[in-house]
């Protein structure tokens, strides 16, 4: 009896399990077949840009020219900065204080009114029926705006994402809103979940130092202040100024490379960033790492190593600078070259931009005077007749010429000489720089072979330096040549040439007649210093023997002596070479009595040439408007320290 | 020679139906508590599915001892078990390792496990109560009797909630009830217990919910739920259950997260070691494992998933009720129906808060929920049924009779 009832009980317990089973079964089923679980039940992923660093741009030396650092960017959210202050002006004027701005900006930006509804598009446009279905579900966040255009009214519905945080009631919403406007609810569900433009950060500023920002954060958390980010970010820093700005470029504000090697090395120098697929959850803070994928590896840019020798550019820009101000000119050039290998060790212009600031870089100051001007060379083209001549064996440096006491008429045009001369030796006429002479010389040579020679020393065609903006310079064809061209040419007028052209061909005059390319890049390395790729010296041609060379090395030392045109060229110590030039620019079509370009371009030392410079000065105002007064003095400053710095023995010469 | 014919004999009288279930449980259990760690970053954690494999091996041999000993040999004891696992259970009070400000493990030092005495002491109740309750009806039909195993159930419960572990307590009241009634204890007792309790109930959930109507204040709301054993993250955790309070970041979260995940399973689910919500850390990887594997398992196999476990553990409650149905010896049967009434009420509370339709406890799912001692005492209480099916069936004959 009593085990009946026991039994009984027990079916009774398997009765009731069984019921709480189906009522669980019923609520899995529920469960498991709902939407809206599902879609929340979802992973975020999310592409983040991994940045990679461009390379640095060095000197010869290894000290870097252009470089990499990271800013600090301060952003402010105001309405939630003002909440979290009780004193506005106060904490204004406190962050001005650390970031060293001014306070009204500071407090203007405080105050600045974002907005804090935020309201989306749900579609372009609805009609009236379907506006009205809208607004009769009377949902908070969901409105219909009236336009009038064109005699009629379109309805937009607008949604504003904040009004809608929980998931549940969000979904049912999207389904109910949906088919009224004829959208997919999945669509309707991602525009009222899109929350990525409530809050409303503004840029305080954007290049605050490490310190600042740490200071900043410091005064935050000792005043509880809310809304107040940071972030970093790397800028292009050029740590030597304004120094050889036209060699680099620079980057501009929105990180394109401008003029320079940054422009023209930028595939080098360019990173490509990486892109990871990163996996987070609904809330965004937890990152699901066995999930992350690498869509691309970053890599940082190349490192460029530059000829430039950081030392002699500052030499040169230095004694630049002093040239611009004692003469103030239009514009002055330097080139340093290596006679033997072409490479270039200086190179600086004026005037000059400073590429930390991008708004000094205008049409004139971003000239790269050394590579992009032409200009009539004048008396400094003789050393190129002369040399032409001597390597024909035409006239020796002894052979002597009538210099018709300063003007002599051919082909009915009179021909100057700045200060009249009788007979003269080759030698002398360069010395004295006498352009009768010259221009006899020239016509003993003949045209064909003189343009032969002109083509020889890289006159005419680009250097194809690695600088952007390279000028060909002007050589007329021999074909339209008249018969007083070669006359005019032997002195340096009816040609253009840049300064780059001209600092070669006295390379080539110096270092035994070999023409070298002139080259900017030493060397490519990866960002990490493995070597990548090694420029080396090229020939170009062989304009002229070793012999002529050693000729005219002898003859162009006389120039800077006192019976010589430039005796302000003339270095301390040593013996130097070189050739003044002064040329009248072409104003309207005419030799211009007010506009000159002076130049003058040489070696040091004369027996062994290391390297060769030039100095161009454009359009200096009289009375020094000679090369031997206004670019000698500058080639001999330059000359003397370059020499000493690259140890150079001295030798003793008497200056007379 | 003799004595293993005798095994021999015994293991093949054993369900194997049961047994078979069981396993599949547990190896379930191994596969998903790799599933819910593998992905954490903490060693330790990541290899928890290891120690779940000696863990069930360990349950294993404590189903077979149970099993193949007649269960009647420890009835004996029963008063010794009962009052040790008492003196565990204060012992844990004061010597106890407080985690999350409960004291509810002893911490064994050389091996690095934790003991929860409230396990033990429940079976312990258990075994005690069917031993008393399996005595002669007339013994059964005094009020005294009925006092006593009150009182034997009344200490267990209170010192657990003492620890405190309000869910782990209480679960002994269905167990208890459900003894009664199958002794066939007199039911104006049981019935009148019963009354008593579900007014208890009553007025703590009143003041818990209405605490404005009946007019009593915030201090005095909260002196009454502590005297009653309720802490304030219990009623946080009813008010979230009926969606009174929602605040899904907070206590609501692993509720809500559960029920995604459950629901983001569909019906295949999202595939073994695929499931986003558990290794991304929606279920905070803590109670993935243990109270909230069963979210992991219907995530990534989805409803068929769940609705197997479902059935495994429905089975394991039928096989045990045939137990309790078929068996001749009062005792027996009294300990098959509080097993089964435990292990079902832990089976459907766990679920039930994994889908949402009661409040979050911390009460982990049997065989298959990574934890010592459950998995021991769960194996345990499983072998003794299977103890009683082998040792005191009736013979089919008289069955069919």
């Amino acid at each position: 009896m009593t085990d009946k009832g026991a039994k009984t009980w027990i079916i009774a317990i398997l009765a009731f399990i069984t019921c709480i089973f189906a009522c669980l079964s019923f609520r899995l089923v529920k469960l498991h077949t709902g939407r809206t679980l599902e879609i929340k039940g979802r992973v975020v992923t999310k592409t983040v840009c991994e940045e990679a660093v461009r390379g640095t741009i060095f000197d010869r030396t290894g000290k870097p020219l252009a470089m990499n650092v990271s800013k600090e960017v301060v952003n402010i959210n105001p309405v939630e900065l003002r909440h979290s202050t009780s004193n506005v002006i106060e904490t204004a004027s406190a962050i001005a204080g650390i970031l060293k701005m001014p306070v009204d900006e500071v407090f203007i930006t405080i105050n600045r009114e974002t907005q804090n509804v935020f309201y989306s598009r749900l579609k372009s446009s609805c009609t009236k029926e379907e506006a009205d279905a809208i607004q009769e579900l009377n949902i908070d966040g969901i409105a219909v705006e009236q336009v009038i255009e064109d005699n009629s009214i379109r309805y937009i519905p607008y949604v504003n994402p904040q009004k809608f945080i929980d998931d549940q009631p969000v979904a049912d919403i999207a389904r109910k809103v949906g088919p009224i406007l004829d959208l997919n609810p999945k669509t309707v569900y991602g525009r009222l979940n899109n929350k990525t433009s409530t809050i409303k950060f503004t840029q305080l500023k954007s290049d605050c130092s490490q310190q600042q920002a740490e200071n900043l954060s410091i005064y935050i958390r000792k005043h509880k202040l809310k809304g107040i980010t940071f972030s970093s970010r790397e800028i292009r820093f050029y740590p030597n100024e304004q120094m050889s700005c036209h060699v680099l470029g620079f980057l501009n504000s929105k990180g394109n490379p401008y003029t320079g090697i940054e422009s023209e090395y930028n595939k080098y120098l360019k990173p490509s960033d990486g892109y990871t697929k990163k996996t987070y959850n609904a809330l965004g803070n937890i990152e699901l790492r066995s999930r992350r994928e690498t869509i691309l590896v970053p890599t940082n840019g190349c490192n460029v190593y530059l000829t430039i020798d950081l030392y002699i550019q500052y030499i040169v820009e230095n004694s630049l600078d002093e040239l611009m101000e004692e003469i103030e000119p239009k514009a002055a050039s330097v080139i340093v070259q290596d006679v033997n290998t072409g490479e270039i060790l200086a190179i600086a212009s004026r005037p000059a931009f400073n590429p930390n600031q991008n708004v000094t870089f205008t049409p004139e100051t971003g000239i790269n005077y050394a590579v992009f001007t032409e200009y009539e060379p004048g008396s400094i083209f003789k050393a190129i007749t002369i040399a032409a001549a001597l390597n024909e064996n035409i006239v020796t440096e002894n052979t002597q010429f009538d210099c018709e006491n300063g003007l002599w008429y051919k082909f009915g045009k009179p021909l100057h000489d700045s200060h009249p001369y009788g007979i003269l030796t080759v030698r002398e006429g360069i010395k004295k720089s006498s352009n009768i002479l010259a221009a006899k010389v020239a016509l003993e040579l003949g045209d064909q072979n003189f343009y032969n020679y002109i083509k020889q020393f890289g006159l005419g065609r680009k250097t194809n330096i690695d600088l952007p903006n390279e000028q060909i310079g002007i050589l007329n064809d021999l074909s339209i040549w008249s018969k007083l061209s070669p006359t005019r040419l032997a002195m340096g007028h009816e040609i253009c040439v840049t300064p780059i052209q001209m600092v070669g061909v006295f390379s080539a005059i110096a270092n035994g007649g070999r023409l070298m390319r002139p080259y900017i890049v030493k060397e490519i390395t990866t960002y990490d210093g493995e070597t990548q790729g090694v420029f080396i010296p090229k020939i170009v041609s062989r304009p002229i023997t070793e012999k002529t060379s050693a000729t005219m090395r002898s003859i162009l030392a006389e120039v800077p002596t006192e019976e010589g045109t430039a005796r302000r060229a003339a270095v301390k110590g040593y013996k130097v070479a070189g050739k003044t030039g002064t040329a009248q620019k072409i104003v309207d079509g005419l030799y211009s009595n007010t506009k000159f370009v002076a130049s003058f371009a040489g070696f040091i030392p004369v027996d062994k040439p290391q390297v060769a410079i030039i100095v161009v000065v454009d359009e200096p105002p009289r009375p020094k408007h000679y090369g031997g007064t206004s670019a000698a003095p500058t080639f001999s400053k330059i000359a003397e320290s370059v020499a000493k710095y690259l140890e150079i023995p001295s030798e003793t010469v008497n200056i007379k | 020679m003799k004595w293993f014919k005798k095994i021999l004999s015994k293991i093949k009288r054993m369900s194997l139906p049961l047994s078979i279930i069981v396993l599949i449980i547990l190896i379930t259990g191994i596969f998903f508590i790799y599933s819910a760690c593998y992905i954490s970053e903490d060693l330790p954690v990541k290899g928890l599915y290891k120690k779940q494999i000696v863990w069930s091996v360990a349950g294993i041999a404590a189903y077979m001892f149970f099993a193949l000993n007649d269960y009647r040999k420890f009835r004996k004891y029963s008063w010794l078990f009962y009052f040790g696992s008492i003196v565990c259970l204060l012992l844990v009070l004061f010597a106890g390792v407080r985690i999350g400000g409960a004291r509810r493990w002893f911490s064994v030092p050389v091996v690095g496990i934790l003991i929860q005495p409230s396990e033990i002491a429940k079976m312990a109740t258990m075994v005690l109560m069917g031993s008393i309750l399996s005595q002669p009806h007339t013994y059964i039909e005094k009020g005294w009797t009925f006092f006593k195993v009150l009182m034997i159930a009344f200490f267990p419960i209170g010192l657990i909630m003492l620890e405190p572990d309000l869910s782990s307590a209480i679960i002994l009241l269905p167990v208890a009830l459900s003894m009664m009634f199958v002794s066939n204890l007199p039911l104006k007792y049981i019935f009148g217990i019963v009354g008593i309790g579900v007014v208890f109930v009553l007025i703590v959930l009143s003041v818990l919910l209405l605490p404005d109507k009946l007019g009593v204040s915030e201090q005095g709301q909260e002196k009454f739920l502590n005297t009653v054993g309720l802490r304030l993250y219990h009623k946080h955790r009813i008010m979230v259950f009926l969606n009174l309070d929602e605040d899904p970041m907070g206590t609501g979260w692993n509720k809500r997260q559960s029920q995604i995940a459950v629901g983001s399973g569909g019906t295949f689910g999202k595939g073994f070691l695929n499931g986003t919500q558990n290794i991304l850390g929606y279920l905070p990887r803590t109670v993935a494992p243990t109270d909230f594997i069963y979210s992991v398992i219907a995530e990534e196999k989805g409803f068929l998933g769940s609705i197997v476990v479902l059935s495994l553990y429905a089975g394991i409650f039928l096989l045990s009720l045939q137990v309790a149905y078929l068996t001749w010896d009062r005792f027996g049967r009294l300990l098959c129906v509080g097993f089964t009434t435990l292990l079902f009420c832990h089976v459907f509370i766990n679920i039930s808060m994994t889908v949402g339709i009661m409040p979050v406890t911390g009460l982990p799912l049997p065989l298959l929920s990574y934890g010592g001692t459950i998995m021991l005492i769960s194996m345990s209480e499983l072998g003794i049924i299977q103890s009683v099916y082998v040792h005191s069936r009736k013979r089919r004959r008289s069955y069919l009779s």
